[in-house]
């Protein structure tokens, strides 16, 4: 190789820092700092062996609040389908057609039914 | 300044005397080596505090019957190495739009002729890929043998050897000199 490259690379070698005089216990406060903190995780609390289950039961649980959060409730019959369903049931032929309840136990009956939704 | 195996099954129990006493005697190599990848004291003095926590959440790694200042620098140098690389991501943008040293081959040889002046030879140095750079920095400036590299890298002799020629070659491209045959 390149004398001049040698020459570079054995100035290298003398090029070394020393630790200060405080490095030691630099090192241990840090690592006594670090300790503390780790030692407060949630996760040191479960065994080793059983973190991988505990991860998994994490993640499934998660996913499904997930999947509960962002899909909507699809209801069971929307309205067109109840307007053009043959079998419609008093409390909805009067919510869709907009007609007045013939009696008042059948109001009574399809607030109770709407409340229940 | 001799080493006790026994300290390190103390510090596997965690006593800290005995944590203390292998910092005290390991820093000035854990330092050397980490000197010889960077070149400021802050950062320096800030990876071999990393290397002595790493050594120390892993000690439980290390056998009764294994060589520990080995496998200290291995710990060393694979932080070295992960520490060069996040350097290299977050330089990749100069990287692209800086000057490009294999484009300037004659001004490299016209510093480089100059007495005391390593300028451009660090340049390239550094612009190496730290893959290549390691093992070559390892082998010519810390003078370890092509084993010690392939055991402190975790890699094969013949890949040591590749690493170092490959290195060497785009050294001597980078500084405008023809690459001379393979030493290892």
């Amino acid at each position: 190789m390149n004398s001049k490259l040698d020459e570079f690379f054995k100035s290298e070698r003398a090029r070394v820092f020393e630790p200060g005089p405080y490095f030691t216990q630099r090192v241990m406060a840090r690592l006594a700092g670090q300790t503390s903190v780790r030692e407060s995780g949630i996760w040191d609390g479960v065994l080793s062996g059983a973190r991988p289950v505990f991860a998994l039961a994490m993640v499934l649980l998660l996913a499904f609040m997930a999947i509960q959060l962002f899909l909507p409730d699809m209801p069971e019959r929307g309205p067109i389908d109840a307007v053009l369903s043959p079998d419609q049931t008093d409390g909805e032929h009067l919510i869709f057609t907009g007609a007045d309840p013939s009696s008042p136990e059948l109001e009574k009956m399809i607030i109770i039914t709407e409340d229940g939704q | 300044m001799t080493f006790e195996p026994e300290l390190v099954i103390r510090a596997q129990a965690g006593e800290g005397a005995a944590q203390e006493e292998l910092v005290r005697q390991f820093s000035p190599m854990v330092f050397r080596l980490v000197s010889r990848f960077f070149r400021h004291r802050e950062d320096v003095e800030d990876l071999a505090q990393d290397v002595f926590f790493k050594v120390f959440t892993r000690i439980d790694q290390v056998r009764p019957d294994e060589n520990f200042p080995g496998w200290l620098r291995r710990v060393t140098i694979n932080t070295c190495y992960d520490e060069l690389r996040r350097t290299r991501r977050r330089n990749a943008a100069f990287e692209i739009y800086g000057p490009h040293q294999e484009n300037e081959p004659v001004a490299a040889v016209e510093v480089l002729s100059e007495p005391g002046d390593f300028g451009v030879a660090r340049v390239a140095l550094e612009a190496l890929d730290p893959k290549l750079k390691i093992p070559l920095i390892l082998k010519e400036v810390e003078e370890l043998s092509v084993a010690e590299i392939a055991q402190s890298l975790g890699i094969t002799q013949t890949n040591v050897k590749v690493r170092l020629f490959r290195a060497r070659k785009k050294l001597a491209a980078s500084l405008g000199n023809p690459p001379e045959g393979k030493r290892s």
